[in-house]
């Protein structure tokens, strides 16, 4: 049955469909490895840049993306339609993925950050582009978790307060609250270096 | 005088001044930065390690066809091992009773068998060792 509304999910899926999400998973469930790639190919870029605007590194944000899909790929057989949006459960699933990551890399200071081997032509701009993503992976590693989690969603993602609620199983009141905080946090931590970064008013 | 970010961090509770407001919009300045930064594509090494991964996980179509019954379902079907043991206790009963088959027994048994035997209505034996005197 999900097999035979796989192409029609699929010419949805462009939409924005969410429900087109839980049917390629319900598809891949009962054994459609077609299902995998088209949720793949849809899943794994939105995957990739909340990794990225976490982690400011590459490499770390691809083993993100393959570490939130194992379990996606792992949970579809027990996967219950309606209950959650696919989407949703990524959000959450990445943002633990990533603040774990950061948490490992506390204490680790920008200058012991390893250059990336990317051996591209670089100009200043890309420079300072890159240093910019590290320190802010950086500063968002001295927040709690948390804080770190509802700041990134709200302001890297761009998500509306009940969409973080709903990915961190909080109220919208505790969003509010957790992002105030995680700025001042952030902006605690990133004093100093403005001009080092290049932003603001200094 | 200007007080710092880290000022701030410490006075969470404080309204806003006027200066934190300039450093909270250059942050968000920055935020915004980051939010628009171009995000390296994956490689195909880990796309394709990726779908590796699913591969690998892929769930097979649900079984419709029944597996052919071991000794276990033969077990389950008859009521699992509590039931075995009453089986087997009547078994070896049986088997008891066949080694060593009381007198009366077999001339049930024979009689079950198809061998004639005569029958009085009063015992020449009494097998409920009933002794009539009289």
């Amino acid at each position: 049955m999900a097999r035979r509304a796989n192409g029609r999910m699929q010419a949805n899926l462009g939409a924005g469909d969410w429900d087109a999400e839980a049917a390629l998973l319900l598809a891949y469930a009962n054994g459609d490895a077609s299902a995998a790639q088209t949720l793949a190919t849809e899943l794994a870029p939105r995957v990739m840049g909340q990794a990225f605007r976490m982690l400011g590194d590459r490499a770390e944000a691809e083993d993100v993306v393959q570490e939130a899909l194992l379990r996606l790929w792992k949970i579809a057989p027990d996967w219950r339609r309606g209950e959650a949006r696919v989407t949703t459960w990524l959000y959450r699933v990445t943002a633990n993925l990533c603040t774990d990551r950061l948490r490992k890399k506390r204490g680790v200071g920008l200058d012991q950050i390893a250059e990336p081997e990317d051996d591209a032509p670089s100009a200043a701009a890309m420079m300072q582009e890159r240093s910019r993503m590290q320190a802010l992976a950086e500063a968002l590693a001295k927040l709690p978790d948390r804080q770190a989690q509802a700041v990134s969603l709200r302001h890297l993602e761009g998500l509306a307060n009940p969409e973080i609620a709903e990915i961190m199983k909080i109220s919208t009141e505790a969003v509010e609250s957790l992002t105030a905080r995680g700025k001042r946090s952030l902006a605690a931590v990133l004093a100093g270096r403005r001009a080092e970064l290049g932003y603001g008013d200094e | 005088m200007r007080r710092s970010w880290r000022d701030d961090a410490q006075n969470w509770g404080m309204e806003m001044s006027e200066q934190d407001k300039i450093d909270m919009a250059a942050l968000d300045a920055f935020l915004d930065q980051a939010k628009h930064a171009p995000v390296p594509e994956i490689s195909q090494a880990a796309m394709a390690r990726i779908l590796d991964d699913a591969q690998r996980h892929l769930p097979g179509p649900v079984a419709y066809e029944m597996p052919k019954p071991g000794w276990r379902d033969w077990i389950a079907a008859l009521g699992g091992w509590p039931a075995m043991s009453g089986l087997m206790a009547a078994g070896v009963a049986g088997l008891w009773i066949g080694v060593a088959p009381s007198e009366t027994m077999s001339d049930v048994m024979a009689g079950m068998m198809g061998e004639s035997v005569s029958m009085s209505l009063f015992p020449e034996a009494d097998i409920f060792d009933l002794e009539f005197e009289g």
